[in-house]
């Protein structure tokens, strides 16, 4: 009997040091977006059905990078749902805690405005709260025998990367500026500058991991394989992060394409380390 | 048995999965066509415009009446090239006797070909009014 709760304490223990670890990823991956006016804002005004959709989309989004990261083969999906949950719990308790702290939640607001305020900072917050238990937990051993990637495996990783870093900037207001105070030829440069620096990224980890391309692969193979797809995912990102965050209503195609540019600079380059990192 | 397997994934890791997948070249070759696109838009985009300044103009969407105020909708469209900043509208509503109303509005941005939406609040129906104007009266450079 004494053995038995001595396993349940231990068990306790373990549990209350993943929430812990969770918690922590939680609020280093989200706190400059809790510490973003912009992201205030955006709780009470963002369009409810893109917050649904943009909440919809998370979920199975932890499930595959619980997936991916995750340290057991025979993980079910089951596991990943319970993981993504639990992530999204974490990720909403540690917004709830920091925004009533600063007074950006209080009891004299409607419940619509404070759960839009919490909902939104879920998102970084989940992916944080996930990321870090995985690290903490993953042996080096198991790190190891994850660098084996499929090619879906890789684009998903990358529109992981994509999305955190994408959404850490999309709310502020600089990102539209930037796109109304830049030529047209700003924005070819940008892409370029894009392209390359993703592509700097792709040689360093391909020659790193040594998993999907060897010294022998000529760079235009990577480029086409790897580089241009990854931006191309970045760019969807970018695209999908400013009309969730109501940045593409009522704005021409133009600049529309603008932003894209601008916010896929950021995302690529978070699409880019992504496989550097995960 | 687990040594064995993970033995063989590290030998499948080293093996060269670059042997050109089909699907990866399809992907790749793909994207580089929407890159290219949106290279070639923007180069095209470049060449053509001729950068003309903002230009305006303000349209009445929708009047409703709230708690006896009038909210009236300005759809306001900028036709230029340019994005605008800063962008004040001011609604002008003379209901015949007695005083002329004037209500401003500013916007923070009007990026070119695109429109913002705003409301003016005036105290008499635009609808009955003798005479009722929009007029932009200035911007800022972003």
């Amino acid at each position: 009997m004494s053995s038995r709760s001595l396993g349940r304490k231990s068990d306790m223990q373990k549990v209350m040091r993943d929430l812990g670890r969770a918690a922590g990823g939680a609020l280093i991956f989200s706190l400059p977006m809790l510490m973003t006016m912009e992201m205030w804002w955006l709780g009470f005004y963002m369009e409810r059905a893109r917050l649904v959709v943009l909440i919809a989309i998370t979920i199975p989004l932890l499930m595959g990078l619980s997936r991916k990261i995750g340290f057991e083969e025979t993980r079910g999906w089951r596991d990943d749902l319970l993981d993504s949950l639990l992530a999204c719990g974490v990720g909403a308790f540690v917004s709830l805690v920091v925004l009533s702290t600063m007074a950006v939640i209080g009891s004299d607001m409607s419940w619509n405005e404070m759960l839009g305020k919490i909902a939104i900072q879920t998102v970084p917050a989940a992916i944080g709260a996930l990321l870090a238990r995985a690290q903490f937990i993953t042996s080096d051993e198991a790190r190891e025998a994850e660098k084996k990637e499929t090619y879906a495996g890789e684009l998903f990783i990358m529109a992981i990367g994509a999305l955190f870093l994408g959404f850490n900037v999309a709310p502020t207001e600089e990102m539209i500026l930037i796109s109304y105070q830049m030529a047209e030829w700003h924005a070819v440069a940008l892409i370029l500058l894009s392209l390359a620096l993703m592509h700097g990224f792709v040689f360093a980890v391909g020659f790193a991991g040594g998993t999907e391309i060897s010294p022998d692969t000529p760079w235009w193979s990577a480029f086409i394989r790897v580089t241009l797809p990854g931006y191309v995912v970045a760019a969807l990102i970018s695209l999908a992060v400013l009309w969730i965050f109501g940045r593409t209503d009522g704005v021409s195609f133009n600049q529309v394409a603008m932003a894209v540019v601008v916010l896929g600079f950021p995302c690529s380059v978070g699409a880019a380390a992504a496989r550097l990192i995960l | 048995m687990s040594q064995t397997k993970r033995w063989n994934k590290s030998k499948g890791g080293k093996a060269p999965i670059v042997t050109a997948k089909t699907v990866e070249w399809i992907i790749g070759v793909a994207s580089g066509v929407l890159v290219c696109s949106g290279l070639v838009y923007f180069g095209y985009k470049a060449i053509s415009s001729d950068g003309r300044p903002p230009s305006f103009t303000a349209t009445m969407e929708s009047v409703e009446n709230i708690d006896g105020d009038f909210h009236v909708t300005v759809l306001l469209r900028n036709h230029g090239d340019e994005t605008a900043a800063d962008v004040v509208v001011r609604g002008t509503l003379d209901p015949g006797p007695g005083g002329v109303e004037e209500r401003e509005i500013q916007f923070t941005y009007v990026p070119a070909g695109s429109s913002r939406r705003g409301a003016l609040l005036f105290s008499t129906d635009p609808a009955t009014a003798a005479r009722f104007e929009f007029e932009v009266v200035g911007y800022t450079e972003p």
